[in-house]
């Protein structure tokens, strides 16, 4: 017994070290793929603090123009949102694998919306203002897309984890597929779906500077504007109000979820129950209808109008599905730099993530200023946009990969870390103290307890993260920061829409092959 | 708690053994930001660089990038050596950290400018610009001096309240303005000459439905700045190299294919004048923030 203690414990030891040196390993790797250079870093601290120093200087008086342009964003936003969230309902039941009525038909939708998943928001603009023109309704349309794909994606992963057993037992007491949906899936997800909204509602905000590009004005726009015209202090100013409404945004979740939470308490009587059922028919089916009107009110183009676009879209989607297989150097070029930027940010970000949340989340903190001090932090770093902290570092290390990676890293730690540390705060209580009973200290019981009982969720977050942050990295080729993004936008505006559609394809396949390994991880850990 | 910490050090470690690689040889950086109304896809400026490297004899190391805040940020910290960047992203450059303009690129037919145009459809009725009252109008992006800066200029000499005699929108491109003023979204669209022939492929039918109403005054064509603080010996020389390889044939032919260039012209400071006052003009505050 005692030997095979000692084996265990050699063992043990033995993975432990082999572990260590994988990390460092591909650790030494990546970094040497993104030219990370420790020297160089330090030596461009000043020059990237004076950068950081002039955006610390808010410009208030700009605040005014800023607050108009965010309500319009705010208001693309919400309508988008809902839409979004509104139709993924229906076709998560579709896709995920264990509800589905058809497998097939779900892997083949599936594969489809990974591929639009994939696709960035230029092109996105350039499709639909070529079918609806410019203005606020292809800014909503936009959006809207990008909400259904992200909230898709949310509520598949959220059905295919729902275990098994519970399926079953509504199986077994004789319901049909229609019923495990109504009883069983759905009081799941329309509980879910809120948390969804608010998720999907923030993205929409930020990814709002692709609302710019298709003229649909908003705060994307003056962003790229005040950047172009290089005045930080408006900047500044900006990144200040958008934190300000993304913590606001925060807020209200907070506060609807602690209140739905609430009101699934039981009613007084039967007859407040039936009361509160009818009054449901009523008002549900008047929200979607208000909603319908929202919605056909900004769509202000004719008829005729709408047919030329389609066809001009038809144009450009033809031309693209006409691959331009000539260009796969530039093709490979780019996109290994933009996924060795992706994975180190993701390795990099995680990491820094596992540590902060331990001090962020309320419930392991040492102590309670530390963890409001820090959630503060969180918040800055990922309210502001990687594009201008890849300014920062490019103007601090040069060009090449490294601003890139660089940013990428401090903002996936922004997000990692109040990501993770939300899952902490939710996990049940009994978990930390089950190990904090062996006289462990707070740290040992978030090492021992919290960690392994939350990995799985933690390797999702992180592997969801690394598919962003690879469509994040094409937008920061634009600046010189590397990656594919500098061949894909060239070639949007020349129109080469063969070459754009071969990049794309290439993009896709990647996040792909990535969407498949982290289905792959998650089920084996 | 251990393991945790092996990893901190892991990590410590990994980050200074990488840190420490061999300092690299000198380089000179440059930077390359196309002009987007420029007439050719830059895909590749290797093979500049590497004509750059055997006349100056220094490595030189070249990169793209479809938008100049890097570059020009770049040039003002000193990662940056020289950059062709865009007019206007000279003139930002030059009020951040001194960079001076050196050369300026020849056009096909040797003019170191360009302009843009104002277009509409033949059937509109527009004639004049003072027809353009009450209209509605596609600029580029307000970043932008051949689809902004440049045409609304135009406008407010031609007597024209840019916020109250129209109504005016931004398209994200020259090829969207020809494409929303073609689908009847908008009466005029501001580009570069000639946006129809360049994509011909995609609008075919714009020649012979559009006509061109007037044209903007010259803009200076794309810049080939150096960082400020470069020491005179240095600039002569890469100004000296790039007006070499403009002079050799295999030189000339490169530049021609690869970047529509016929050409290097000396250029100063003042020729960007027109930029200044021109953004001036669009009340485009170009103070940088102490």
């Amino acid at each position: 017994m005692i030997d095979f203690l000692k084996t265990y414990i050699a063992r043990k030891k033995i993975k432990r070290i082999f572990f260590t040196l994988g990390i460092i390993i591909i650790l030494l790797y990546l970094g040497f793929k993104v030219e990370f250079d420790f020297i160089r870093l330090f030596k461009g601290m000043p020059d990237m603090f004076a950068l950081f120093e002039r955006m610390l200087n808010p410009n208030l008086s700009y605040s005014g123009e800023v607050f108009e342009k965010l309500l319009e964003t705010i208001q693309i936003a919400i309508v988008s949102s809902i839409l979004g969230v509104i139709l993924a309902l229906p076709f998560s039941l579709l896709v995920a694998e264990n509800i589905t009525p058809n497998k097939l038909v779900a892997k083949i939708l599936t594969a489809v919306f990974s591929f639009f998943r994939t696709i960035p928001g230029l092109i996105w603009a350039a499709l639909l203002v070529s079918i609806f023109s410019i203005g606020k309704f292809s800014g909503i349309v936009a959006l809207t897309i990008i909400a259904f794909l992200m909230s898709l994606k949310l509520f598949r992963e959220y059905i295919e984890s729902i275990n098994e057993n519970q399926l079953n037992s509504t199986i077994s007491v004789g319901a049909n597929s229609m019923q495990v949906l109504r009883y069983c899936v759905l009081p799941h997800i329309l509980e879910l779906s809120v948390s969804v909204f608010f998720n999907v509602f923030e993205t929409n905000i930020r990814s709002a500077t692709i609302l710019g590009l298709v003229g649909a004005g908003g705060i994307g726009q003056i962003m790229w504007r005040d950047l172009n015209h290089l005045r930080y202090d408006n900047l500044g100013t900006l990144i200040l109000i958008l934190f300000l409404t993304i913590f606001l945004i925060d807020l209200i979740s907070l506060f609807l979820r602690r209140m739905l939470k609430k009101s699934r308490i039981k009613f007084k009587s039967l007859e407040s129950y039936r009361k509160y059922k009818s009054s449901k028919l009523i008002y549900i089916p008047l929200i979607i209808i208000g909603l319908f009107v929202l919605v056909f009110k900004s769509f202000d183009i004719s008829y005729d109008r709408l047919l030329l676009g389609l066809e001009q879209g038809n144009q450009i989607i033809s031309r693209m599905i006409r691959m331009d297989f000539s260009y796969y150097s530039k093709l490979i070029e780019g996109i290994k730099e933009s996924f060795f930027i992706a994975i180190f940010a993701t390795i990099v970000g995680g990491f820094f993530a596992i540590i902060l949340s331990y001090f962020t989340a309320y419930n392991t903190s040492p102590n309670r200023a530390v963890s409001l001090i820090l959630k503060g932090i969180i918040n800055i770093l990922r309210t502001f946009p990687p594009i201008i902290t890849a300014i920062i570092f490019f103007r601090g290390v040069g060009p090449g990969p490294l601003a890139g990676a660089m940013a990428l890293s401090i903002y996936t730690t922004g997000v990692l870390t109040k990501m993770y540390s939300e899952v902490l705060e939710s996990s049940e209580k009994n978990i930390q103290d089950s190990v904090l009973v062996v006289g462990t200290t707070s740290l040992q019981s978030y090492r021992h307890g919290l960690v392994p009982h939350t990995l799985s969720t933690f390797v999702s977050l992180m592997l969801y993260r690394l598919e962003s942050n690879i469509r994040n990295s094409t937008i920061l080729g634009v600046i010189g920061a590397g990656g594919i993004g500098t061949a894909l936008s060239m070639n949007i505006t020349w129109r080469n829409w063969e070459k754009v559609g071969f990049l794309l394809l290439g993009v896709s396949l990647m996040v792909i092959a990535i969407d498949k390994f982290s289905n792959y991880l998650r089920k084996n850990i | 708690m251990r393991r945790l910490s092996l990893i901190l050090l892991a990590v410590l470690m990994t980050i200074s053994l990488i840190g420490c690689t061999p300092k690299k040889e000198e380089v000179i950086t440059m930077g390359f930001v196309p002009m987007r109304d420029g007439d050719k896809l830059i895909e590749s400026v290797e093979p500049l660089t590497e004509m750059l490297s055997k006349e100056l004899g220094v490595k030189v190391e070249g990169f793209t990038a479809t938008n100049y805040v890097g570059v020009v940020e770049g040039l003002g910290s000193g990662q940056v050596d020289f950059g062709f960047i865009p007019p206007f992203a000279y003139v930002l450059a030059n009020k951040e950290s001194n960079a001076q303009v050196i050369l300026t690129a020849l056009n096909k037919d040797l003019e170191a400018k360009y302009r843009s145009q104002f277009i509409v459809r033949k059937d509109s009725g527009i004639k004049s610009f003072a027809d353009i009252k009450g209209k509605k109008v596609a600029f580029v992006d307000p970043s932008s001096t051949s689809g902004y800066l440049f045409p609304g200029a135009h406008l407010i000499k031609e007597g024209i309240d840019l916020e109250k005699d129209i109504q005016y929108v931004y398209s994200g491109g020259h090829d969207k303005s020809l494409q929303l003023l073609l689908n009847g979204d908008v009466d005029v669209a501001t580009t570069f000459v000639d946006v129809r022939d360049r994509y011909e492929k995609d609008f075919p039918d714009a020649n012979e439905k559009t006509e061109i109403l007037g044209y903007t005054e010259y803009i200076p064509n794309i810049s080939v700045t150096i960082r400020g603080n470069m020491e005179k010996d240095m600039q002569d020389k890469i100004k000296n190299a790039l007006l070499n390889i403009a002079s050799t044939d295999e030189g000339k032919s490169l530049l021609k294919d690869l970047f529509n260039m016929y050409g290097f012209t000396e250029a100063t400071d003042a020729d960007y004048d027109i930029i200044r006052t021109t953004a001036e003009t669009m009340d485009v505050d170009l103070k940088a923030a102490e």
